[in-house]
């Protein structure tokens, strides 16, 4: 654990020396008993952490309930208390675990000593880091895809107010406390506008690293100064299955809302279980056709590297090397404001071309009226 | 008595620090002039042979058991040490191609071979069968979204399919199949106009 530890520490230093550097650790959560789960698994200064806590205990879900938490310098206690009530009856027999939320805001940089306490006994202990970069690692995972590899995929967001590209990501795998091996690659969208996500892939190319335990960190990216243009826009965006073979498929169309042609327009989906905490794949593909012109629009549908048998949601996000996504509302079309607003214009018009202009025949034409 | 005027006889003195000064400055200039590179690696000079095709099982690829439309990473060359085998540098992807494709006869025009190593920014690359539509088997590089052709191994989407030749195809081998079916790599050639430069791209004719 001291080679861990004092890695860590390196990297978190290094963090604090080279601006622009991000350094952030992700551990893969480990579900056995109760357990947190922070949402971003880790978090910038700039990120708003939700706690998310697994419980097994009957007693929780079937009784009343309260949570809250109290941070005191770097560490941080959830308290979550249960109130029995026996005229209550349980309505659950099936399942016995459930989430509870606890929204704790903005949290400056650091390591936290997690603690949860249910009814006031300990029951986990976790350390969350805090990013002092822009880069949130938001949630990770792994799958095994249909030729039988293993690959480590994960959501990232981008949290600062301008857009950065090559993200840079470090995947460190260890075993006990030895670092066994340490892979690097980048997110699959090129550039990450302000408050927008990519997902990554790593194919895990030796066997035995395919069972240990992973830490993921954003470890770089750049200021991207090109002034690119926002201009597309995801509408209608569906996830299905195809029944023959249980692979997930993500559908949907592209427009282009700029006045400039967009060409091998890229979309990048991250799927998430349906708790929405764990990364079940990220897929891309490019839409049809690959060049969008003005006011056209494009396909896609993308489809998951292995059947996905559980419920899933997909995020997705979009580029062309010209254009990225609108993060406004835009209309496409020649849309019904535009439409309301002329359709008035002409009855006005058409109105005055009916009421005479001398007032007094006017206040008879309203008389008649 | 004052020990002031004493010299130390062991300490450097200035006329020894200027000839020492002079000496590194004569190896300096002359440092450019020496061959350096004749101590480093070099691949082209290394004699390359025939190598069976070896799945990560262990066992030698064959064209009548290797499943259609399936990817493998296999390593060239070997040198039969561990670590050394599994760097990126020497994995390579072994396709069999989609029946559309003409992965469906038992001989190795049913196979393609190339460096795992995408040509955008060095990260690995994966064949994706997505199998249910023709055409739609791609390689499919996740840094970025470069996007491969299994048949030629050019990139066909994504930023290494606009880098300019030979930076947009992949670097490939050459395979033949014994009597018995198995599969064994040529020797391999490292310039852009036979197997390629692994990391920087192959010319293909136009």
């Amino acid at each position: 654990m001291k080679t861990l530890h004092i890695s860590c520490t390196i990297m978190l230093s290094l963090g604090a020396i080279f601006p622009g550097t991000n350094v952030a650790l992700s551990q893969e959560m480990q579900p056995t008993q109760e357990y947190i789960q922070f949402i971003p698994l880790v978090p910038t200064e700039n990120s708003n952490v939700t706690a998310m806590i697994r419980v097994f205990s009957l007693d929780i879900y079937c009784a009343n309930y309260t949570i809250d938490h109290l941070l005191s310098g770097h560490d941080l206690v959830l308290n979550v208390r249960t109130r029995a009530n026996p005229a209550e009856r349980c309505p659950m027999s099936s399942e016995s675990d459930i989430f509870l939320k606890q929204s704790m805001g903005k949290l400056g940089f650091g390591t936290f000593d997690v603690k949860l306490l249910i009814n006031g006994t300990q029951k986990v202990t976790t350390k969350l880091y805090v990013s002092e970069g822009e880069i949130e690692i938001t949630s990770t995972g792994k799958y095994t895809d249909t030729q039988g590899d293993v690959h480590i995929v994960g959501d990232v967001k981008n949290t600062a107010s301008y857009p950065v590209k090559l993200v840079q990501l470090d995947v460190t795998f260890v075993n006990g406390d030895e670092i066994m091996a340490e892979n690097k690659l980048y997110t699959t969208m090129a550039v990450l506008m302000p408050q927008t996500s990519s997902g990554f892939d790593l194919l895990v190319d030796a066997k035995n690293l395919e069972d240990m335990k992973y830490f993921v960190r954003a470890s770089s990216f750049l200021k991207d100064t090109s002034k690119i243009q926002q201009g597309l826009k995801l509408s209608t965006v569906e996830s299905s299955w195809k029944s023959s073979s249980g692979i997930g498929t993500v559908s949907g169309t592209i427009w282009n809302t700029a006045n400039i042609d967009a060409s091998q327009v890229k979309v990048v989906c991250v799927l998430y279980d349906k708790s929405g905490i764990r990364v079940l794949d990220s897929i891309f593909d490019y839409t049809n056709p690959q060049i969008i012109q003005s006011g056209q629009n494009g396909d896609f549908t993308l489809s998951s590297h292995y059947p996905i048998t559980s419920e899933f949601t997909a995020h997705c996000n979009a580029e062309s090397p010209q254009l990225a996504i609108s993060l406004s509302e835009t209309v496409p079309e020649f849309g019904m404001p535009v439409f309301v607003y002329v359709a008035s214009l002409a009855v006005i018009i058409i109105l005055f071309k009916i009421i005479p202009t001398n007032s007094k025949q006017s206040l008879n034409f309203m008389q008649r009226i | 008595m004052s020990e002031q005027g004493a010299i130390d006889r062991n300490s450097l003195t200035r006329r020894d620090f200027l000839k020492l000064l002079g000496a590194a400055g004569l190896g300096l200039a002359f440092a450019p002039f020496v061959d350096w590179g004749k101590y480093m690696p070099n691949p082209q000079t290394v004699t390359l042979t025939r190598q069976a095709v070896i799945l990560s099982d262990g066992t030698h690829a064959n064209v009548n058991t290797f499943p259609i439309n399936h990817q493998e990473i296999i390593t060239y060359p070997s040198t039969g040490d561990p670590v050394l085998d599994k760097e990126a540098f020497r994995q390579w992807n072994l396709i069999r191609l989609p029946v559309d494709l003409g992965g469906g006869v038992n001989d190795v025009t049913a196979f393609r071979v190339y460096s795992i190593i995408c040509l955008h920014l060095w990260c690995v690359w994966k064949y994706v069968p997505v199998g249910e539509a023709a055409g739609n088997d791609k390689g499919q590089c996740p840094c970025h979204g470069s996007m491969y052709d299994p048949l030629s191994g050019k990139a066909i989407a994504g930023p290494a399919s606009l880098q300019a030749p030979p930076s947009n195809v992949l670097p490939t081998l050459n395979l033949e199949a014994d009597n018995h079916g198995n599969l064994w790599i040529k020797p391999a050639t490292w310039n852009v106009y036979k197997n390629g430069v692994i990391g920087y791209g192959r010319f293909v004719a136009a």
